[in-house]
């Protein structure tokens, strides 16, 4: 009975009822879509890098290592020779390890030197592999492989030549121009830092230094590219290393044997888990962002208690005449207490519906733009409490108005104001 | 006696590095803070294999090389309770493991496991010394293991954090346990 007659009544007044809906709807839309958006980027986040059991580098911070290895940002705070490297990789229960080599750098673009491992075992998105929109992995010494972000920035197409550049700036005095390198593959978009990564062999990184000394070309002494590649290239130091194992259960035991390596002192840190640390500190945006979207419910609750108070002043004859023709006091409060509550209702059942509408077809675009992976899955159950919260809430809020409504005596709305 | 029983772990690199450095080239120390261990769990398959390094101070309350009886027999009560893994953490009960060894060292920090503990250790002298402690644990419903309950912390009244690092084919994550929350959830990596 009480429900009819607030659908009614709102029917009567559905051009401000639906513009109510409409704020609530946005505002369910936007706090769920945070969420979303929240959740999407720390689950972004921590698909940079899987399938890698332990990263290993010079004796440093998880994060350092992590930052610089992965993220490319930042330096080594040493480089770790090839006599370790070469240790580690004959471990027993390593699988697989991959050098990176790092310190250069292309129109601000991070260099990274490694072998053709890479592009199989770094793995992202819970296994995903790289794959090649056009060309494929190195063939020649001085063949690279560029990211996608490197390849639309600088409009660059499988078969152009590029120069290295010495050093890590975006502006470089000291170029590597003798020896070019030829884009001989471009990767899919990943999402990742690879799509901000050059890549060259491990072997080429040392051969564009081999006539140089201390970070400089020696003046008269110039190796060509043909004279260099009958040079043994095998590297002295690398940045860093990614290692595959066999088990999961080796991995604290090979970790805890490269920590306590004794001929270097040398870092391994599990991926995971230093990405974890990371999002602890920068995941305070997280709860900046679920605050921001709160308070945007609450001022759409606000909008709509004010609007229902604003039209209550033109439904004083309306009050009145349900109060004549029987209404109790009770009637009048609970018809406003539902109209809140109808509202409500209807806003977190159109937000809702309008986010996943528009989730799925925003989704392919946001991963391609953003690298940021969307998951469609109905909402969790903290967000159903929060969904129930709100439509409670509208309830509530609609009994402001209605007390006002249930204090107004009968004779209120009969008699005629001017 | 569980002393002289080899922990694998360093054992890896002293077999293939065998310039092990002379006690003047290389020296480290791992970081030591009272009240917080590390508890390492990787899991593959039906396979569970677990590491906890922790301060003796936690443990024991006392860090020196044990000198009374009473002391003494403080350091080997402190490694039956640890050596009874199951019952320091508990796995559901649906998960069904059983443990299929337990291992647990008291040492001074600057050992590695199972390297011989030979120098002059004057009793009483003060010193950082941990508890080690290596298991290996099978459990016949591994899909049932979504997270442990440990007893650690009723146990030993002066630990208060267990920092956990956790590898399983899904992925490897981080969780903390504590006095108030002595549980570890486990669902999003099984």
């Amino acid at each position: 009975m009480i429900m009819r007659l607030a659908l009614q009544s709102l029917r009567n007044r559905w051009v401000t009822a639906l513009l109510t809906v409409l704020a609530i709807a946005v505002s369910v839309m936007l706090l769920l879509g945070v969420e979303k958006v929240r959740t999407g980027a720390r689950q972004s986040f921590a698909d940079t890098i899987s399938g890698t059991d332990l990263i290993v580098g010079a004796r440093s911070g998880s994060l350092n290592l992590l930052l610089y290895s992965v993220f490319r940002i930042g330096n080594a705070t040493n480089n770790v020779t090839w006599k370790s490297y070469e240790d580690i990789a004959k471990l027993p229960d390593v699988s697989w390890i991959v050098p990176l080599s790092l310190g250069d750098s292309h129109h601000g673009f991070r260099v990274l030197g490694t072998n053709s491992d890479y592009f199989t075992h770094y793995k992202f998105r819970r296994g995903q592999s790289m794959s090649f929109v056009a060309g494929g992995p190195f063939k020649d010494l001085f063949d690279a492989v560029i990211g996608s972000d490197v390849a639309d920035t600088l409009h660059y197409k499988v078969g152009d030549n590029i120069v290295i550049a010495h050093g890590v700036g975006s502006i470089s005095f000291v170029e590597h121009a003798d020896k070019p390198f030829r884009v001989a593959g471009i990767l899919a978009k990943t999402g990742t830092p690879i799509d901000r990564t050059v890549h060259v062999s491990l072997e080429a990184i040392e051969a564009i230094h081999i006539d140089w000394q201390s970070g400089a070309p020696v003046p008269g002494q110039s190796v060509t590219p043909d004279e260099v590649r009958k040079m043994d290239l095998t590297p002295r130091a690398i940045t860093a290393a990614m290692v595959g194992l066999n088990s999961k259960l080796a991995t604290f035991k090979i970790q805890r044997a490269i920590n306590n390596y004794s001929e270097e002192p040398l870092s391994a840190i599990m991926p995971g888990v230093a990405l974890q640390e990371l999002w602890g500190l920068i995941g305070t945006a997280e709860t900046a962002l679920s605050a921001v979207s709160a308070m945007v419910v609450v001022t759409a609750l606000l909008g709509m208690v004010t609007m229902i108070l604003t039209t209550l002043n033109e439904r004083r004859r309306e009050m009145a005449i349900l109060r004549s023709v029987g209404a109790t006091p009770a009637t009048v409060l609970g018809l406003l207490a539902a109209e809140g509550g109808l509202l409500t209702l209807a806003g977190v059942v159109l937000g809702t519906v309008a986010l996943y509408v528009g989730l799925y077809f925003a989704r392919p675009y946001i991963d391609h733009a953003y690298g940021l992976s969307l998951a469609i899955d109905p909402p969790r159950a903290d967000e159903w409490v929060k969904l129930a919260l709100i439509v409670a809430a509208g309830f509530v809020a609609g009994l402001l108005p209605a007390l006002r409504a249930y204090r107004l005596s009968l004779a209120d709305g009969m008699m005629i104001r001017t | 006696m569980l002393k002289s029983l080899t922990g694998l772990a360093a054992a890896v690199f002293v077999l293939t590095s065998p310039a092990v450095a002379d006690e003047a080239g290389h020296r480290q120390l791992g970081p030591h803070v009272h009240g917080q261990g590390t508890l390492d769990i990787a899991i593959e398959g039906k396979k569970i294999a677990m590491e906890l390094v922790v301060p003796g101070m936690d443990i024991v309350g006392f860090e020196h090389v044990p000198t009374t009886d009473a002391q003494k027999a403080e350091v080997e009560k402190g490694k039956a309770k640890l050596t009874d893994v199951l019952s320091v953490f508990k796995f559901p009960a649906s998960a069904k493991c059983k443990a299929d060894s337990a291992n647990v060292e008291n040492r001074k920090e600057t050992h590695h496991p199972g390297e011989k503990d030979d120098d002059d250790d004057k009793p009483g002298e003060p010193e950082h010394a941990e508890f080690h402690a290596t298991y290996s644990i099978t459990c016949e419903a591994p899909e049932s293991v979504t997270g442990l309950e440990t007893s650690y912390f009723t146990s030993f009244s002066g630990a208060q954090l267990l920092n956990v690092n956790i590898a399983t084919s899904k992925g490897q994550t981080q969780a903390q346990m504590t006095r108030d929350k002595p549980t570890l959830d486990l669902a999003g990596v099984m």
